[in-house]
């Protein structure tokens, strides 16, 4: 077995990316010493290189040594971890030749030491430098800083051209491979940034089909067919602050949806080749699985709508609006879609006009209440976009309704309290979204509402409070036991 | 000896006020420097000190939500005293079979319990459950008005809280922090997003149950936000608001003009200081001036017909949980943001008749629940539950033990604080009807799934008002301040 690397060497070995800094900064600052006290003008600066080598020196080889323990915990990938080693070591011994170098040329005066010397302290400047890229490789992925270089720049430096990382929409779903084309995006996208074969967090790798079922230092990530058994989702579920949660705490999380698809795929098995048709899928994830195919499956008409851009607003409009007293707010911040509702005081039939300018963004509208009639809803084709509308205590008819059938996102409507019957609101018949429907003290019929949701079987009627009489008598009962 | 004593008085008469003056220049030069560097308590939330602004800067205008809200405003029924789970919503059938036994040691280790002592009884559920509604959740016979709303609820059943005794775990509910001078839930909603009508404070109390909570008044305090936005206890019995009538002697122009006269020099007063309590000053006397028209006539509840009256059990002119539910459907209808009900009474330690589980209990649920219900219904037919968001909970739970006060037994059944598991409910708003949301263990000690502690309850709520309850925050006393703290996360498999 292999031998666990104790606690204390991999504490001290933490310090290393602290220390590192120092003998890149001493001994950068002793080239450039070096160099300028080569001009007359800076001469005085030479006799602070020596000291400076010796900090620069010291400090490199606590950082090598540092360096080697961090190794012990293991993590990286071997090859770039290797390189990076041998050319820190190499930094630390240079640097210390040139130390040694530069005391014995300043000693004995000897212009073939101090060649020597310059060319050592060159060298050393070079390998410093490589030792500190490929360190930096190891900890942020040799990608790092290439990743977002401009396309032009790529070309020059011999790279290929930026991928653009837009979500690849599934055409033919039962046909689509569970894991290439649906497992395997959600783990490049959250999981192989840390798991690849420059980093290896937890001698994990996960970026092809023979390194997920290798697994990682504590075995096996999944158990095929037993989620509970699988480390992968039990880490995914534990709670983000967890030190053992993945994706670790700050990173990009995975989404419920991903991780239904995650726990979907382990419970089928976790196949490497089959085909969504070949396993079962229930509803839920059938759900799920439809917005890989088209983003907007499970959304109405009018989240899509709600969700989709529109223009600004005119101020003027706006500011018109405001000086007669009606509100006319965002939905949200930095969102142009508007609501608006009329003061109890005044009567929309005359305001319905100083909101056209505004028939573009209006969605949700509140005339309840206010002594608006039939006359303003002549005026309500205009505004298509509306999907929430309050009539509710006012004086509309059956003659205002025939109006709204224009407004094919309406979702809500309240008609509470107004004098419409089962005539009129079988003029709804074609408001395919609308869902809520308020006709409360109102002349509809249960007979006039089955009719209408014969036509519109997802749309919900309330009638007002029945029977609570006898709700009383029941509780009384219940109450004297 | 003497010599020393008389140099030191010597020196003590050279100490002039011209030496004490110079002497303090540095710290009063540090107490500048601290407020031109934005230590400043006078900073308004983005951190830049406030300066002149327009004097008509309306602190309660109405604001955008962060994302499109599902609630439009809040009624929060809070039953002061913390109701027992165990004979409302979390039905333990095998707490029965253990009813009399003694509590097993596992259970009392390392606890601390605000008056149980030594080896408690179990006490089984005293009610009946049945499943209610079409969707078959459990409820006990105890609410009979409530089975016929079920559907339109979500009842968490794991909530948990930080706090064993009454004031701090009301002030953690409410306020997010068991210690005072934090602003209440209403006082953050109003602050992020206004108020919809002008005549009428953003947010509302209403006290019931011959009490204010333990907690006093700081339950619906303002805290550190400017004191506009705290809220604004109304009465349903004599004057609604003290002191909103005027005066022997004041008639309405009098007071209009003596309110310009001393609003003029609160304007000054402001152009020179900058202080934003200045602004709350000026447009509390205003809306005091509008409410000594609007509140007399939306709390008065005798012009509504007789089957509302009928409907949710109130008579008018008295003060009662009933008329108080049947005001929160009226000030709804009128925008107001957050209305928050106290109903005192549901402390049911089995120390008297009326704090026992088989009887004063018993009592409170008969008061509450009809009206409870019928505030779902009537909201529910005006179209309004769409976008009210209706909570009802207490500060903490009670025990699945008999409580034995000082070790001995007591003469009614009763049950003691608990901290770990307790059920709430909201309805409407955007949240889930006919669900049960988390699992609490056989005998309902611990939440074992799904458990949301009180700062999730509280994000949830703002989540659903449209704001990020983690980006509504105020800056104070050099950092920013929010009500769920450094925790909080939105319960969204309760939302629809």
């Amino acid at each position: 077995m292999e031998q666990e690397t104790s606690d204390l060497v991999l504490f001290f070995g933490r310090f290393h990316p602290i220390i590192l800094h120092l003998p890149i900064g001493f001994l950068l600052i002793a080239f450039v010493l070096e160099m300028m006290s080569r001009l007359e003008r800076f001469k005085t600066y030479r006799p602070a290189v020596g000291l400076i080598l010796f900090l620069g020196a010291v400090s490199a080889i606590v950082a090598v040594v540092l360096g080697l323990m961090l190794a012990e915990g293991g993590g990286y990938g071997e090859e770039l971890l290797s390189l990076h080693q041998w050319l820190g070591i190499s930094a630390a011994v240079t640097a210390v030749v040139a130390f040694v170098l530069n005391w014995q040329a300043r000693k004995k005066a000897s212009s073939g030491l101090d060649k020597a010397y310059v060319s050592v302290l060159s060298v050393m400047v070079v390998v410093l430098m490589a030792a500190g890229h490929y360190g930096g490789s190891l900890t942020h992925g040799s990608d790092y800083l290439t990743q977002y270089m401009p396309n032009p720049l790529r070309a020059v430096a011999g790279l290929e051209p930026k991928k653009e990382k837009v979500a690849v929409l599934i055409t033919n779903l039962p046909e689509a491979q569970i894991y290439h084309d649906i497992i395997y995006p959600i783990i490049d996208a959250r999981c192989v940034s840390c798991h690849n074969p420059d980093k290896k967090k937890g001698e994990l790798m996960m970026h092809t089909v023979e390194a997920m079922e290798e697994g990682g230092e504590n075995g096996a990530i999944f158990v095929a067919g037993n989620t509970e058994e699988s480390d992968m989702i039990k880490r995914i579920l534990l709670p983000e602050e967890d030190e053992d949660h993945m994706p670790p705490d700050g990173k990009s999380q995975l989404t419920d949806e991903q991780v239904e698809l995650l726990n979907w795929w382990i419970e089928e098995g976790a196949p490497f080749d089959k085909k969504v048709a070949q396993v079962n899928v229930s509803d839920d994830i059938q759900k799920v699985l439809n917005t890989l195919v088209d983003p907007n499956a499970n959304k109405t008409e009018v989240e899509i709508l709600l969700a989709s851009e529109v223009k600004a607003p005119d101020e003027q409009a706006l500011n018109q609006l405001q000086q007669q007293g009606i509100q006319a707010m965002p939905l949200a911040a930095e969102v142009n879609w508007l609501q608006v509702r009329i003061p109890l005081s005044k009567s929309g039939d005359s305001l319905i006009q100083s909101l056209s300018p505004l028939a573009e963004q209006l969605t949700w509208l509140d005339l309840g209440d206010t002594k608006t009639t039939d006359q303003a809803l002549e005026r309500i084709p205009q505004f298509t976009k509306l999907t929430r509308l309050h009539l509710e205590n006012t004086l509309v008819t059956d003659a205002g309704l025939q109006h709204l059938k224009d407004l094919p996102y309406l979702e809500y409507l309240n008609l509470y309290g107004t004098q419409v019957t089962d005539e009129g609101i079988q003029q709804l018949k074609e408001l395919k979204n609308l869902r809520k429907l308020y006709l409360w003290q109102t002349k509809a019929t249960k007979e006039g509402v089955a009719q209408l949701q014969q036509a519109l079987p997802q749309l919900e009627v309330n009638m007002g409070v029945e029977n609570w009489e006898t709700v009383a008598a029941d509780s009384s009962v219940a109450m004297n036991k | 000896m003497r010599l020393f004593e008389e140099a030191r008085q010597r020196a003590a008469e050279y100490e002039t006020r011209r030496h004490f003056l110079k002497q303090c220049t540095s710290g009063l030069g540090g107490i500048a420097l601290g407020s031109l560097f934005g230590c400043n308590p006078f900073s308004d939330s983005t951190g830049q000190v406030l300066t002149a602004a327009p004097i008509n800067r309306n602190p309660l205008a109405p604001a955008a939500p962060h994302f499109a809200p599902q609630a439009k405003r809040v009624i929060y029924l809070h039953m002061a005293g913390a109701p027992s789970q165990l004979e409302l919503f979390d039905y333990k059938p095998e707490l029965a079979k253990l009813h009399g036994l003694d509590c097993p040691q596992s259970l009392l280790e390392g606890k601390r319990f605000a008056f149980i002592q030594g080896v408690p009884k179990m006490l089984g559920p005293q009610a009946k459950f049945a499943p209610r509604g079409e969707s078959g959740t459990m409820v006990s016979d105890l609410l009979p008005y409530f089975h016929e709303v079920v559907d339109e609820a979500a009842i968490i059943k794991t909530l948990h809280t930080d706090e064993f005794n009454h004031a701090p775990a009301q002030l953690l509910v409410q306020t997010g922090s068991a210690r005072l001078g934090r602003p209440s839930m209403g006082s953050w909603v109003t602050y992020g997003l206004g108020s919809e009508n002008d005549n009428l404070p953003g947010f509302i109390v209403l006290v019931s149950g011959g009490n204010t909570p333990s907690a006093g008044k700081s339950v619906w305090g303002s805290g550190f936000l400017p004191t506009i936005y705290q809220g604004v206890q109304c009465r349903s019995e004599g004057d609604p608001v003290l002191y909103v009538s005027n005066p022997e002697g004041m008639n309405r122009d009098l007071r209009r003009k003596s309110l310009d006269a001393i609003n003029r020099i609160n304007e000054d007063e402001y152009q020179e200081m900058g202080d934003p309590e200045t602004l709350t000053r000026i447009s509390q006397y205003e809306m005091a001036f509008r409410m000594q028209i609007s509140v007399p006539e939306i709390m008065d509840i005798s012009k509504e017909p007789d089957y509302i009256h009928q409907m949710y059990g109130t008579e008018p002119g008295k003060a009662s949980f009933a008329n108080n539910c049947l005001l929160a459907r009226r000030l709804s209808e009128r925008g107001v943001r957050f209305i928050q009900l106290y109903d005192w009474g549901w402390d049911t330690h089995g120390s008297s008749k009326d704090g026992a589980i088989e009887h004063g209990f018993r009592d409170k649920c008969k008061q509450t629940d009809q009206p409870v219900a019928a505030l779902i219904k009537d909201l529910k037919q005006r179209g309004l539950l769409e976008e009210t968001l209706v909570v009802w909970g207490g500060e903490f739970g009670r025990t699945p033990m008999q409580e034995n006060r000082n070790g001995r037994e007591m003469p009614f059944m009763g049950r003691d604080h608990h901290t770990e598991a307790f059920s709430m409910w909201m309805a409407g708003g955007g949240v889930k009807g006919g669900i049960s949301y988390g699992e609490t263990d056989e005998i309902g000690y611990y939440g074992i799934k799904d458990r949301v502690h009180i700062h999730d309850l509280q994000a949830t709520i703002l989540h659903q008002m449209g704001m990020h309850h983690e980006q509504l925050t105020y800056h104070f006393q050099g950092r920013d301040f929010r009500l769920t703290d450094v925790a909080g996360k939105v319960v969204k498999d309760i939302l629809a």
